[in-house]
């Protein structure tokens, strides 16, 4: 005899949940087709107007540009900072080891309120002026963590008997991160940039500080919703959705690869 | 010139010293085993060989050339490590011909001496395939294939066979000796299992603590071990501790162990008086020769579980015999073509293995005698004390008492 434990309205309850956390998202997808500029029911119908406006507008389309060029620029040095840093930190012992680890560690932790107050302070001092290089500094050090962890967590879990294996058959050390490491790690390091890649694309607090004359996406969105009534959000919102959930499947698909 | 010399190698890791003023000269073409337990420092001397480690003491030198420091890149030596490193992001071809690419040969070269060595290897046609798809065996002749294409002058194996089956290990030991046969390779082997040294080894190298305690061909170190470390680790031993009494020339004895006439005279010592005695404190008992002791000496006798023969002990026999014990089986072990008694004799155990002769053997409770021929128990002078606490070796009953 089976007895099954049925909790009444369960389906229904779960159904609310979800529609509680996509009801919004949801609703902003609906209205970036809506063909008249009101954000509120009644739906007008179909148009892709305002996805021709973002593409056409220059404020858009240039801090799409800005944002790209900032999120690339982090992505590469990230990249390179945070694979040398792990690979320094896991194969060699040295006095502060630990210590700087954590210190790589750290910004994850800090506010990023905190981070870009600072750096704008920073900034100021040394008479840098404010631009997308200094947004993107500012971007570095609020992923860099991020990357840092991936790459470390892998090259711990890296079996060193390897390389060894590599450099008996006569590879010298560059050879043998060229041809044995890099390419095993590599799924890994993919995935960790474009961790990196999607946070900078984001990144809205610490850019807020030191941003110059040209804004990033997230900050122009910003802008935009504080001073009007624009639907063209809708739609920026409804393609970073897009871009996102492009993004995850393909930062799973190249974890996938690291789990065998 | 040695091919391959190790002169007086001492490595530390901290305050441990993994090895200490190794010494070894390897001829071309041999095939030589360390053999010893965990921690005795054999893998760490192979790594010094590879180049993998350097050795704060001593020198390696290949066919003569100083190449202590040389790195292991720029090495003529291959390793096979004991966990499978085969890369992982490469097919079995790609993994063998790593090495051929580093050297730049040529593309219709490095096909053919992949397909030979996979034929070596018995691995023939395996090219395309992905490494995860291998098992255990045959991902490490695989590494074995990768490992000798490029023609090492020295071939290292670190206890390769240690994390395979049985049945495997036993086929790759046998396939081992023969691509050995084959290639006319140096091999230098490394393994805690001294069944498999010795089956596999032109000679073997006995280390513990760092340290060479004997090296010999198989045949040396099972007959004449120079010490009890060496006698309990190879083979299975009882070992008794005792006092010599007599130091004599051990004569051949009769054919086949038995115990002795009914009717010999009452002492037993006189029919005897040319063969070792050794006083193990129950008893005194006939052994072989003896080195580096004189009587009233402390002393080793070591008797190899095959040497001891067993017969039923009737009411009428006398176990007055030096070379023999009478006892009582304990325990019975049968094993497919041996069979493992335990036999206790007063306050003694000991372990005698016979061919199980088609499924005859003892039970347990039956009364034995187990005698042997005087020269197979060898006698050893005692080293120092911990040496009793050797594997095979038995605490003798009331030690203390022993004059």
């Amino acid at each position: 005899m089976r007895r099954r434990f049925k909790v009444p309205w369960l389906g229904a309850y779960t159904l609310l949940v979800f529609a509680f956390l996509f009801a919004p998202i949801a609703l902003v997808v609906l209205f970036s087709f809506n063909k008249t500029a009101s954000l509120t029911f009644p739906f007008h119908g179909f148009s892709l107007r305002w996805y021709r406006y973002i593409f056409t507008s220059p404020t858009y389309t240039s801090a799409a540009l800005s944002s790209l060029q900032v999120g690339l620029t982090t992505l590469v040095v990230v990249a390179i900072v945070g694979t040398m840093a792990a690979l320094g930190i896991t194969r060699n012992e040295f006095p502060g080891r630990r210590v700087l680890r954590s210190v790589l560690f750290a910004p994850a932790a800090l506010p990023g309120l905190f981070t870009g107050i600072a750096l704008l302070t920073f900034f100021v001092q040394l008479h840098v002026p404010l631009s997308l290089w200094t947004v993107t500094a500012g971007h570095v050090i609020y992923t860099l963590p991020y990357f840092f962890l991936v790459a470390n967590s892998r090259l711990n879990r890296f079996d060193v008997l390897l390389e060894e294996s590599a450099r008996d058959l006569g590879a010298s050390p560059w050879q043998t991160f060229r041809k044995v490491t890099l390419p095993i790690i590599a799924p890994t390091l993919i995935a960790g940039a474009l961790v990196v890649f999607s946070l900078s694309w984001d990144e809205v607090y610490i850019t807020f500080f030191t941003v110059g004359s040209r804004s990033t996406l997230p900050i122009v969105v910003y802008s935009t919703v504080r001073q009007a009534v624009d639907p063209s959000v809708n739609a920026i919102s409804a393609l970073l959705l897009a871009g996102s959930l492009v993004f995850i499947f393909g930062i799973r698909r190249f974890l996938a690869d690291v789990q065998q | 010139m040695t091919f391959l010399r190790l002169e007086t190698i001492t490595k530390r890791f901290g305050a441990l010293a993994a090895v200490s003023d190794f010494a070894l000269d390897v001829a071309q073409g041999e095939f030589v085993s360390l053999l010893g337990p965990s921690g005795c420092g054999k893998s760490t001397l192979l790594r010094i060989v590879a180049g993998l480690e350097f050795p704060d003491r001593g020198r390696v030198l290949l066919e003569g050339q100083d190449i202590t420091q040389v790195p292991a890149h720029k090495r003529p030596v291959n390793m096979v490590f004991q966990r499978v490193t085969l890369f992982p992001h490469l097919n079995v071809g790609e993994n063998v011909a790593f090495g051929l690419r580093l050297q730049r040969v040529g593309k219709s070269e490095i096909s053919a001496r992949i397909r030979a060595v996979l034929e070596l290897v018995r691995m023939p046609g395996f090219e395309q395939r992905a490494v995860q798809t291998l098992s255990g065996g045959q991902a490490q002749r695989v590494a074995l294939a990768r490992a000798i294409v490029s023609r090492p002058k020295v071939l290292l194996l670190d206890e390769p066979l240690s994390a395979l089956d049985l049945q495997i290990r036993r086929e790759l030991q046998v396939e081992l000796r023969e691509i050995h046969a084959e290639l006319g390779g140096t091999f230098l082997y490394v393994t805690h299992d001294q069944e498999e040294a010795m089956t596999m080894s032109d000679r073997v190298v006995v280390m513990r603590d760092g340290r060479i305690i004997q090296a010999g061909t198989p045949v040396e170190l099972y007959t004449a071990p120079a010490s009890v470390f060496v006698a309990s680790f190879v083979g299975s031993s009882n070992v008794w501790p005792g006092t010599l009494v007599q130091s004599g020339l051990a004569q051949p004895g009769p054919p086949g162990a038995g115990p002795a006439e009914p009717d010999s005279a009452p002492s037993g010592l006189v029919r005897h008086d040319s063969t070792t005695i050794v006083d193990i404190g129950d008893r005194k008992i006939g052994a072989g020769k003896v080195s580096g002791a004189k009587p009233g000496d402390q002393v080793w006798v070591v008797l190899r579980a095959e040497s001891v023969g067993l017969s039923e002990r009737g009411p009428d026999r006398a176990a007055e015999d030096p070379a023999s014990l009478s006892g009582v089986v304990a325990d019975v072990r049968f094993a497919g073509p041996l069979v493992h008694y335990k036999v206790r004799a007063g306050e003694r155990h000991f372990t005698v293995s016979r061919p199980s002769r088609g499924g005859r053997v003892l039970h347990s409770g039956q009364e034995v005698i187990a005698s042997w021929r005087p020269e197979d128990a060898i006698v050893l002078a005692e080293e120092s004390e911990t040496d009793s606490e050797l594997p095979g070796a038995t605490s003798p009953p009331g030690r203390e008492g022993v004059g």
